[in-house]
């Protein structure tokens, strides 16, 4: 009797820890779904607490973060694996919990998600790292499952907190948490992102000799998910905290206390390899420069060289992803990342004389500003900076195919920390590309066959911008498909046009306007009824299908770089042949954009030159009624065709 | 699904054993010449971005002192770098292993011009797993243009007892060499396709030697419509015999039948038991019904994944997710409990390589398909979208392995026999549109009311997307199926119907209608109006190739697309340009069958009526109908250009 007890016994304990049933109700569910019909994920917690305490004079810092999801939809079924990332350098899971809730009637079973996979993590644009990842999958999960996900971790150096995201691209019930330091730690935030119309409880107790700040916010919609615009980083609100000082041993630390004490915390990490002094690299650099008279000349024969001759490949281990390899590292092997090849432009440069600066940057994926933040988030990339007729020009050995004078559109508008000594460093501006010079010009010539076939010349010119981009498309052609390729410049308008490549010049040339040559033919384009002749001379319609979807769009609309297109269209009229209609001048113009069609008869030929300019890096949601009113207008541009009509 | 599934029973005792070579391995000290010369290609190729100069590929089994079989590779490649973007391709080297400790030897050497090596040892490679898979990886150090890479490495593998090698892709071979090295005791078949010579078999001493050896072979370029995978030179090896254990043939369709019988079927009984609470609840007593009323069910509820643990029927029912074999035993579980006779079909895709029905190898058994005999329809148990009736086009038509259950007493076993999987008709494929337009002549604005038919393999992935999506993203995409031939689209009165899956909408019609609101149909010339009919249909792809068609068109599916457009001319405008809307492009499949493009107009009072009617009869399209088959493809090109013009009265 006893022995059957002790079994029932066991059975219900090992069943409650097997299945344990939460008493949460599952009616929230359908509630959540009439709120969020159009959500696949409710977050209904996210949580972090962030802890900052001395160790043996030392400081640490521990983490806990907390997530707890609900499913919506069969589709948000296929989003059952998680997983968090650690590396050596940075932060060390101590703990991981996680399990799911699945309804059962009016209540919910629980299963415990035991397999947790270490694996290496995947990152696209590194060639390797040494971020790891425990990942696993939740069990069970349908429409109305909740989650649980919670994980402790060490985070191993003051200078890299993380930010607290106040938003996701799911709803969320509730973001809340707490960071609590001691009051000899000095601590800085900031909020960042769109926070109009979050309403964010943030506050700061100092009690006795511990300070405690938090943060709460609830109900927030999802993060639009919308192209063409800028960083996340730009309008999803989020806070960043940061160590600015901290007393070990009677004695204050700086962290990250202003641009100054950032930049000799990262001027640490480049002095050793800049004071390599290579033969290896001065011989490279003395052939490669062979033949230039000029420094200009010299600098620019370097430049290109460590942009198209020095592969990109990115390994980013332990502190790899912040000290630049030594140049000769990188000649010998001819790849590296962005700060490899930095340093090695420098270094030739120096080997012949020409005085560059490492620098530090953000691209423009990063929207804080030197005056708001003294700490590396700043930064995610390393140019060199040199100065030519008293300007500062910047070096991206990053930017294939791009001239001197060419701006790389991933910096522009960027502020740059650029290092000239131990102590002394110079913050400046890259510019913003001039929109005369990113241009991409067609002019077209085209007469009639006796077969009612349009047939002519396409001469492209590009310049700027523009052209660096051509230039790194045909390069990624082989020489099978680069003809076919670029016969695909002038088909835009129809795709029975077919195409022959005459020529290209400026390709290898930085310094020039690329230019591409095509004859074409155009059968079934005009229309001939009766005796007349319908020509639409706008045989390739740029910005066509670029309205804004304004009821819709929430975010505003990102710009590569500013520039311009032109069309010179000529036809010939056909002997016997007068035009009867010729569309009247049309233009529209503010700062940002604009357009001008002139259409005009000189001799035997009908001349069409359209321009178009774009000239913003950010058009923001108040402009979006004003451009569309330009592409309204055209389009009806677009629509006019001219009529010629035998003379008799 | 991965074949490693039907290794369960295998017939020879393997394992893999890291970090000890087997003793006679021929080429455990493999070695290369330290004297290196740069290597010179014909002239002919010299634009390539790079060419491969020569890859040796060596395998051996053998057993270890244990009487385990053991299987190594040896890799050997030197590739010529001709271009800046042949450095890209090859500055980084990839070798699939699960850990390092499998490659036993790696070494790369870069041969400049001037014939100095820059050496690169397994030391130097690093780990990394990009999307789910490991990799042991090289940075190349410098490689420049004209530079030759050289590498080589031998790694042990898990025994292969069947494989596929492809000797062909899109850059230049210069020469390759293939040898299979196995002990005499092992017997292997192998079979050359697509022109690849046949691989010879020699013994010699202990071991027989698979050899093949070749020198130029030419890249083979992409053609679309082509089934690329399956038309390059490949060879199909398989273990055909272990003589130490008798003649009899291993890997044979009848093997696999009885083991893929066994792998889907479970002792356990107590598993039935969530299933037959399931079926209780069930409405249809029809066969048909209930298969469907079974598909719906577990496709509803249950996806697959890669998983760790069990995948028995109880395992699924509690995670919600399996394994391919999990979802197999739970069709299997069911249809046996609801007492629905089902054959069990194994079959490969035709775009990957054709089943052969005479050379048995296991490598073809690849997608796993129901087959209904009574009802002589099929059920796909891997994939949500296509429902009973319809399975990938991959297999249509192809030579597969149909398992059926016989009993033998109260012994139950299976029987295999090679037969070919069914054709869907194309009537039960496609995409109709119905428009009827109008214009106002003052505002240049067009109205009309257009009607989205679509339905099969069409219709497949469409319609389980409306059944899961949220409404914010079932209109977008409704919005994005009309404004594909009106870009400026302003919707109104739109009707979605046909794709509520639970309710057995998975044949019935998928409809999309909607009354649009355009202005960018119509353009003026002066007082004349250009109607542009044809933009109507959407953009239409083109169809170039100047070079001469070396591969077969296949298309997944049979289907058509008809189109009635009825565009009404505005009182006081006469209607110009009709007559060229009527012409046809029509071909002889040369299976009894026909294909083309078809575009009739007529007028009926102030209507102009345009029928347009575009299909494809056949799957297969022997290369020598390329011409005719391009015209096809390109006259709905064509129409996209076509317009009326309006002209005052």
């Amino acid at each position: 009797m006893e022995y059957r007890l002790n079994n029932y016994i066991l059975a219900f304990f090992l069943l409650l820890s097997y299945s344990c049933v939460e008493a949460q109700s599952v009616d929230e569910y359908l509630e959540i779904k009439k709120v969020y019909p159009n959500a696949d994920m409710y977050y209904t917690n996210i949580e972090d607490h962030i802890k900052i305490f001395y160790d043996k004079e030392k400081v640490k810092i521990d983490h806990i973060s907390t997530r707890e999801d609900m499913y919506l939809t069969d589709q948000s079924k296929s989003r059952t694996e998680r997983s968090v990332s650690y590396s050596d350098l940075f932060n060390e899971i101590k703990s991981i919990e996680a399990y799911a809730l699945v309804p059962k009637g009016k209540r919910y079973s629980k299963l415990k998600v035991v397999d947790f996979i270490e694996s290496k993590s995947t990152n696209s644009s590194v060639f390797y790292d040494d971020q790891n990842t425990k990942s696993f999958k939740f069990e069970g999960i349908e429409p109305g499952a909740r989650t649980y996900f919670s994980y402790k971790e060490d985070i191993k150096d003051v200078k890299f907190l993380f930010p607290i995201y106040l938003k996701e691209y799911s709803p969320v019930k509730i973001t809340h948490g707490t960071l609590k330091y001691p009051n000899s730690v000095k601590l800085n935030y900031k909020v960042f992102g769109d926070t109009n119309g979050l309403s964010l409880h943030l506050t700061k107790k100092v009690t006795g000799s511990e300070t405690l700040l938090t943060w709460e916010v609830t109900n927030t919609a999802a993060i639009p998910f919308e192209g063409s615009t800028c960083n996340v980083k730009y309008y999803a609100p989020h806070i960043i905290f940061w160590i600015e000082e901290y007393v070990s041993q009677g004695k204050t630390i700086p962290v990250c206390t202003d641009i100054k004490q950032l930049y000799q915390t990262n001027y640490a990490l480049i002095k050793e390899v800049q004071a390599e002094n290579s033969p290896l690299v001065k011989q490279m650099a003395d052939s490669i420069v062979q033949g230039a008279k000029t420094d200009l000349e010299k600098l620019k024969k370097l430049y290109y060289f460590t942009q198209n001759h020095i592969k990109y490949i990115a390994f980013e281990d332990r502190m790899g992803g912040y000290v630049p390899r030594y140049a000769s590292d990188v000649i010998t092997k001819r790849f590296g990342d962005c700060k490899d090849k930095a340093n090695l432009l420098r270094s030739m440069l120096k080997s012949v004389n020409i005085p560059s600066y490492l620098t530090w940057i953000g691209t423009r994926d990063i929207p804080y500003s030197f005056q708001e933040l003294p700490t590396n988030s700043l930064f995610n990339h390393m140019i060199a900076a040199t100065r030519i007729d008293n300007q500062w020009v910047f070096l991206d050995g990053t930017a294939e195919d791009h001239g001197l004078q060419v701006i790389p559109s991933h910096i522009q508008g960027k502020e740059a920390l650029i290092s000239i000594s131990a102590d002394s460093f110079v913050v400046a501006k890259v510019p913003v590309a001039n929109l005369q010079d990113n241009f991409y010009k067609d002019q077209i010539r085209l007469s009639l066959d006796k077969e009612d076939v349009l047939k002519g010349s396409y001469e492209l010119s590009m310049g700027g911008n523009w052209k660096t981009r051509m230039v790194g498309y045909i390069a990624g052609l082989t020489e099978k498909d680069k003809e076919k390729e670029l016969q695909g410049l002038c088909q835009e308008g129809s795709n029975k046009s077919s195409a022959v490549l005459k020529g290209i010049k400026g390709l290898k040339e930085r310094d020039t306007t690329l230019h591409i040559g095509l004859d074409f033919t155009l059968p079934n384009y005009i229309r001939r009824v009766n005796k007349k002749i319908y020509v639409n001379m706008n045989y390739v319609k740029q910005l066509e299908s670029d309205d804004i979807d304004i009821p819709k769009r929430e975010l505003d609309v990102e710009n590569d770089f500013p520039y311009y297109f032109e069309t010179t269209l000529r036809l010939k009229i056909p002997d016997g042949y007068k035009c009867t209609y010729l569309p009247t001048v049309s233009n529209f113009k503010t700062n940002d954009f604009g357009y001008e069609f002139v259409y005009k008869q000189e001799k035997n030929e009908i001349i069409l030159v359209k321009r178009i300019d774009v000239n913003y890096q950010i058009l923001p949601k108040s402009k979006f009624q004003s451009w569309n009113t330009m592409i309204e207008s055209l389009k009806a541009n677009y629509k006019e065709s001219i009529v010629l009509e035998p003379i008799n | 699904m991965k074949k490693t599934t039907l290794l369960i029973a295998c017939v020879l005792l393997c394992t893999l054993h890291l970090n000890l070579f087997a003793q006679n391995i021929e080429f455990k000290n493999y070695e290369w010449s330290d004297t290196v010369t740069i290597s010179k290609v014909p002239a002919s190729m010299s634009k390539e971005n790079s060419v491969i100069i020569f890859e040796k590929k060596t395998f051996e089994y053998c057993f270890n002192s244990q009487g385990m079989l053991e299987e190594y590779m040896l890799i050997h490649k030197k590739i010529k770098v001709l271009q800046e973007k042949g450095i890209e391709d090859n500055n980084k080297l990839y070798i699939g292993t699960y850990s390092a400790d499998e490659v036993l030897t790696f070494k790369a050497r870069v041969i400049s011009p001037d014939n100095k090596k820059t050496e690169m040892f397994k030391g130097d490679t690093k780990m990394v797993n990009e999307e789910g898979s490991n990799y042991m990886v090289l940075a190349v150090e410098g490689l420049t243009v004209g530079c030759d890479l050289e590498f080589f490495y031998i790694k042990q593998l898990n025994p292969n007892f069947f494989n596929t090698f492809r000797f062909q892709d899109q850059k230049n071979r210069l020469k390759t060499e293939f040898t299979m090295i196995t002990p005499k005791s092992l017997t292997f078949k192998t079979k050359s396709y697509n022109s690849l010579p046949a691989i010879k078999d020699t013994l010699i001493n202990k071991k027989r030697y698979y050899t093949l050896k070749l020198g130029l072979i030419e890249a083979m370029d992409e053609e679309k419509y082509a089934a690329y995978d399956a038309s390059v030179m490949r060879a199909e090896i398989k273990l055909s015999q272990n003589l130490d254990a008798g003649n009899a043939e291993l890997y044979t369709w009848a093997g696999a039948a009885s083991q893929i019988y066994k792998n889907v079927h479970f002792e356990n009984t107590d598993e039935s038991k969530d299933v037959k609470k399931v079926l209780k609840q069930f409405k249809c007593t029809e066969p048909e019904c209930l298969i469907r009323e079974i598909e719906a069910y577990i496709k509803g509820n249950f996806n697959i994944q890669d998983i760790d643990g069990n995948d028995d029927v109880a395992s699924t029912f509690k995670r919600k997710y399996t394994s391919t074999m999990g979802m197999l035993k739970l069709y299997v579980r069911f249809f046996e409990q609801a007492g629905i006779p089902f054959e069990l079909v194994v079959g490969n895709d035709k775009f990957s390589s054709k089943f052969d029905p005479s050379f048995e190898t296991w490598q073809y058994l690849e997608e796993y398909l129901f087959y209904f005999p009574k009802l002589q329809k099929y059920l796909t148990p891997t994939n949500d979208a296509l429902r009973f009736g319809f399975f990938p086009g991959g297999l249509m038509m192809t030579d597969a392995l149909f398992i059926k259950e016989i009993g033998i007493g109260d012994t139950k076993t299976a029987l295999g026999k090679i037969q070919k999987i069914g054709e869907i008709p194309m009537e039960k494929t496609y995409n109709n549109m119905d428009i009827n337009m109008t214009l106002d002549p003052a505002t240049l604005k067009s109205k009309l009311k257009v009607t989205h038919t679509t339905n099969g393999f069409m219709a497949a992935d469409i319609r389980m997307f409306y059944f899961y999506a949220t409404a914010e993203d079932r209109l977008k995409y409704t919005e994005s199926t009309f404004k594909y031939g009106v870009k400026d689209a302003v919707l109104s009165n739109l009707e979605v119907k046909g794709y509520d899956i639970a309710k057995g909408e998975t044949e019935t019609d998928f409809v999309l209608t909607a009354d649009v609101a355009s202005s960018e149909l119509i353009e003026k010339a002066g007082g004349d109006i250009i109607v542009k009919i044809g933009e109507l249909i959407g953009e239409q792809s083109e169809m170039y190739q100047d070079k001469d068609r070396k591969m077969d068109m296949e298309l997944e599916n049979t289907h058509s697309y008809t189109r009635k457009i009825v565009f009404t001319v505005p009182a006081g405008y006469e209607v110009k340009g009709m007559e060229t809307f009527n012409f046809a492009s029509e071909f002889d499949n040369k299976d009894g069958r026909k294909s083309g493009f078809v575009s009739k107009a007529r007028k009926e009072g102030n209507q102009v009526i345009i029928d347009v009617r575009e299909y494809y009869a056949s799957i297969f399209y022997p290369k020598s109908l390329f011409e005719a088959y391009k015209k096809v493809i390109n006259s709905a090109a064509d129409f996209n250009k076509l317009t009326l013009i309006l002209v005052k009265k």
